[in-house]
């Protein structure tokens, strides 16, 4: 057990250090994707279902994930081989995984599964995500926590057990109970409505990076907002016109109409396969 | 032309293809990085235009593919990477055969030194 805490204490500092080289304030949420591209690594969407991930140190040093995941799971699975880079490791191919185990995973997969959740959750970043919005941690209620894990580019449930196991803000118990609230839902209570596909929910405390979205996927803006741009459309049966879809793949901006609050939307087609770089690439207009 | 270039040129028009649909591009988004039209990338792809050798390497660099691989010269025999490719192969062996394929047949397109980035 020591030898584990050790190597989670090891991932802890890489990931905190890894941020720190790459100017990442520790408050801050990140696009993973963004930044294994600064890290120079290839970033590869694949429709192959048995395969969560893998990453290789070939001389232009490769990712390849699985397409057809949740995206907060592809968005840790990413971090997590990003791990295997930083940390030195050589080609690891991680299979489909239901529910990780993660006492039983090898020192090298636990290192980089501990490092993948201190890269995306640091404690100050969940701290700051929560204080930011006057939410108390210790009443947090699913939808919270739904809104911070969007927010941060994870799992409803990796956060919870990131808060709970590793950065030790939620007591067990509790997690146990948290996680077993559907997102269904968590979904319905926030929209209003059921939805097929996933929903976002954007603040103005949403800082640090772009609103990545799929085509189909739901944006829901808790303020009056402008768009520039063609790739999300309001959403007819919003009470408030908050809520907007993702129609087409492409890039635009959002901006608060009163306030200085402004963000990118990127929008990808669903189940995107193919290079990192080209994800959010518009389709032309045929001449 | 002979039959030969013809068989050739259909050969690499059908790696060009292949080598597009898995960096996740649309022809008309290649003909527009390329300023070309889109029925040109299509011709192409079906062998039926002359792709330029400066065509071929601004594409293998769109695709993040060996040159090699798209003119069908590559032996796969020749470096490190491809040693570490089959030790790839034998960690993959766990996945299931159709994924399997898919991602060695990736891991022998992509290019192993990749432009600095800009």
């Amino acid at each position: 057990m020591n030898q584990r805490i050790a190597l989670a204490r090891k991932a802890a500092y890489e990931a905190l250090k890894l941020r720190k080289s790459q100017n990442l304030q520790l408050w801050q949420a990140i696009c993973v994707y963004d930044l294994a591209e600064e890290l120079g690594l290839r970033v590869h969407f694949n429709a192959a279902p048995s395969m969560e991930g893998m990453y290789m140190n070939l001389s232009s040093p490769t990712i390849i994930l699985s397409a057809l995941r949740p995206v907060g799971r592809i968005a840790y699975t990413c971090a997590h081989e990003i791990g295997h880079h930083i940390l030195g490791h050589g080609v690891r191919v991680d299979e489909e995984l239901e529910d990780i185990d993660i006492d039983r995973l090898d020192s090298e997969e636990y290192t980089a599964e501990c490092f993948a959740g201190f890269l995306l959750m640091p404690k100050i970043a969940v701290s700051h995500g929560f204080a930011k919005r006057g939410w108390d941690i210790s009443a947090c209620t699913p939808e919270q926590l739904y809104v911070i894990a969007g927010w941060l580019g994870v799992g409803y449930t990796s956060l919870i057990w990131h808060m709970s196991s590793s950065l030790k803000m939620i007591a067990s118990r509790r997690a146990q109970k948290l996680v077993k609230v559907s997102l269904r839902k968590i979904r319905m209570s926030l929209l209003n409505k059921e939805v097929k596909d996933n929903l976002i929910v954007v603040d103005k405390e949403w800082f640090g990076r772009p609103i990545d979205i799929q085509v189909g996927d739901t944006a829901l803006f808790e303020h009056d907002i402008g768009f520039e741009g063609n790739c999300i459309e309001p959403m007819r049966y919003s009470p408030q016109k908050r809520a907007y879809k993702a129609v087409l793949p492409g890039i635009g901006r959002c901006f608060s109409k009163r306030g200085k609050w402004a963000e990118f939307v990127r929008v990808s087609r669903k189940e995107y396969t193919g290079l990192y770089q080209y994800r959010h690439l518009e389709e032309p207009i045929d001449e | 032309m002979s039959k030969d270039d013809k068989t050739e040129r259909a050969a690499i028009g059908t790696r060009l293809r292949l080598a597009r649909e898995m960096a996740g591009l649309s022809q008309a988004q290649v003909a527009k990085m390329l300023s070309l039209h889109r029925p040109s990338v299509s011709e192409i792809e079906a062998g039926r235009r002359k792709v330029s050798a400066e065509e071929l390497s601004k594409l293998a660099g769109i695709y993040d593919v060996k040159l090699n691989w798209i003119t069908g010269l590559d032996t796969g025999e020749n470096s490190k990477e491809d040693e570490k490719i089959k030790l790839a192969a034998r960690q993959l062996a766990k996945l299931k055969p159709k994924d399997y394929d898919r991602v060695i047949h990736l891991l022998s397109m992509l290019r192993s030194n990749r432009r600095e980035r800009k």
